[in-house]
């Protein structure tokens, strides 16, 4: 699919905006601060309902004094031509699509699939598990209705066992009941720790050929589903998931939350047998993640019969121009590409690059 | 606040204690009954106030009743020793829509969520025991919601009956995902009650 145009108004700090972009390459210009960051995340924001930054809420996207913020764009897919409308006002937000009111935002989630690639990126292999396993959830989502479903059911046994547990711990409940919420958090998480295995078997091929692809080396990537628990090789897991959740009771009701199951789970990353996380250099740590992002999006193509849009923030920054090349290279060329950049380098100056200029949040094309 | 009568605000503040109307709602309604004829004001006053005095709950199985058992639980041609457990009113409400089931029903008034505070005691459950040990029960159908508070309600209940010896079925997840009974159309319901699973 492609975005064809994004209109845009009250958003962060760019002036109201109606853009029309290339089926290809599309490039913002700006120094630091100019906006194109913001650009990018307007077209996140219009492609799932959310912003690409992990720690973005709806109200930090509306410009300065003002109330609201609302954004408009069209795509063409292969289902036919989809247009969205988002709007939100501090108190509620809106989602329309070809011109219906959504009842749910999760409507919009695989119609208008979005990878997208910053520096924020760096963190997928160095910090906690929770941002592997946000990435694993975002990513299997956008392809998988039923992995969204389990996923917010999940999330609501998880939110009730807590309560529960809670509860037990400052002696204003007993835990009679507590084994019917077991029994739902292993069945209901046993969905989501299966989709994410066969994903990451799918995921560890093709990030592997990636890595290789931009670093123009030869080590190997590795990629481990990590359960939270103590599982022995060809017991079955839901068995060693109820077992940790029978065995681990004093454990939970002393802390009063759920220390195991998929929402404590982790994806190891290696590269050559080592951990990535300890052992990586700045470089190989950031070129995973590159490859990772790149075969989510090769596995989303295929699962959605639909190219996802690519969004790269800043990423040639620190990448020597060799590898931003290879990066390039890597790209799928019939990927709608958006590049937020602050100079022009040997690959943006090639044909082919709709330019648009953001200074001061005022977007001009060149 | 300030509504220039202190009757109109205390009928404000008293609709504002019904579920789901907040402030805005329950002005509209106050203004609306305000504006309505005499005859609707007093119709629906005393209806409420007939509610309050005549309706109760059956002490058989909790459905709502004006006399100690519902019409339901005396219908002499409906099967005693078939019961089907749904979590308020209106689900059993839509199951006889359907005319699919010919047993006699146990109003829990509620299912399990740790999240508002409600535990087993605070469901009609100790009755429901008390219930199936007093009389042959051939067959227990659970038809709570199927979300995860009515699931955890309907595994919670399974582990209590199943040593009685008690047939335990749960009405199949024929349902659309995310939807509750109450809203689900006959159809889907009827479907979903005759092809039950045993648990
Ligand atoms: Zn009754």
């Amino acid at each position: 699919m492609f975005i064809k145009t994004v209109k845009g108004s009250n958003f962060r700090n760019l002036s109201a905006f109606d853009l029309e972009f290339a089926p290809g390459k599309n490039l913002f210009l700006g120094i630091n601060g100019s906006g194109k960051t913001n650009l990018l995340e307007a077209i996140h924001y219009l492609c799932i309902g959310r912003s690409m930054r992990s720690v973005a809420e709806d109200e930090q996207m509306i410009g300065f004094t003002r109330e609201w913020f609302r954004l408009e764009g069209q795509a063409q897919t292969t289902e036919g031509d989809i247009n969205v409308e988002a709007a939100y006002n501090k108190e509620e937000k809106r989602l329309k699509i070809n011109g219906e009111l959504q009842q749910k935002l999760s409507e919009l989630i695989g119609r208008m699939p979005v990878i997208s690639l910053s520096q924020e990126d760096d963190d997928l292999c160095k910090a906690g598990p929770g941002v592997r396993r946000r990435f694993m959830d975002l990513a299997i989502s956008q392809f998988s209705k039923t992995y969204l479903a389990d996923l917010q059911d999940y999330n609501r046994i998880l939110k009730q066992r807590n309560h529960l547990l809670y509860a037990i711990k400052e002696g204003r409940s007993n835990a009679g009941s507590l084994e019917a919420w077991n029994q739902q958090l292993v069945e209901c998480g046993m969905k989501l720790v299966r989709k994410r295995m066969e994903v990451i078997d799918d995921l560890k091929e093709m990030a592997g050929s990636r890595y290789v692809g931009v670093s123009g080396g030869r080590e190997r990537l590795g990629l481990r589903y990590h359960l939270s628990y103590k599982y022995e090789p060809g017991q079955p897991i839901e068995e060693a998931f109820a077992k940790a959740l029978a065995t681990g009771f004093e454990f939970e009701r002393r802390r009063g939350i759920t220390m195991f199951g998929p929402h404590r789970d982790d994806m190891e990353i290696s590269l050559a047998g080592m951990r990535i996380r300890q052992f990586g250099s700045q470089g190989q740590q950031r070129t995973a993640a590159i490859a990772l992002k790149l075969a989510v999006a090769e596995i989303m193509a295929a699962q959605l019969k639909e190219k996802p849009v690519i969004l790269l923030d800043e990423i040639f920054a620190e990448l020597d121009s060799q590898r931003a090349g290879l990066l390039i290279r890597q790209l799928d060329p019939e990927c709608q590409v958006f590049i937020a950049s602050a100079h022009e380098n040997d690959i943006t100056r090639q044909d082919g690059f709709k330019k648009f200029r953001v200074e001061d949040g005022r977007i001009v094309q060149e | 606040m300030h509504y220039g009568s202190e009757i109109l605000s205390r009928t404000i503040d008293e609709l504002m204690k019904l579920p789901g109307i907040g402030r805005k709602t329950a002005q509209r309604l106050a203004f609306y009954l305000l504006k309505s004829s005499q005859e609707d004001a007093v119709a629906l006053a005393n209806a409420i106030v007939e509610l309050k005095e005549k309706v109760r709950f059956c002490v058989q199985c909790f459905n709502a009743s004006e006399n100690d058992l519902c019409t339901i639980c005396r219908d002499v041609k409906r099967e005693p020793a078939l019961i089907c457990v749904v979590e308020e009113t209106n689900d059993l409400l839509a199951i006889e829509k359907t005319s699919e089931f010919h047993g006699l029903y146990h109003v829990l008034q509620g299912h399990l969520s740790p999240l508002d505070g409600i535990g087993p005691d605070d469901l009609r459950i100790r009755e429901l025991m008390q219930r199936l040990e007093k009389t042959e029960v051939r067959e227990m159908i659970i038809a709570t919601n199927p979300n995860a508070e009515g699931e955890a309600t309907a595994l919670y209940l399974m582990k209590l009956v199943k040593p009685l010896g008690i047939k335990v079925t749960r009405i199949a997840r024929g349902l659309p995902v995310g939807s509750d009974l109450e809203f689900s159309d006959e159809v889907t319901l009827s479907r979903a009650l005759t092809g039950r699973q045993e648990m």
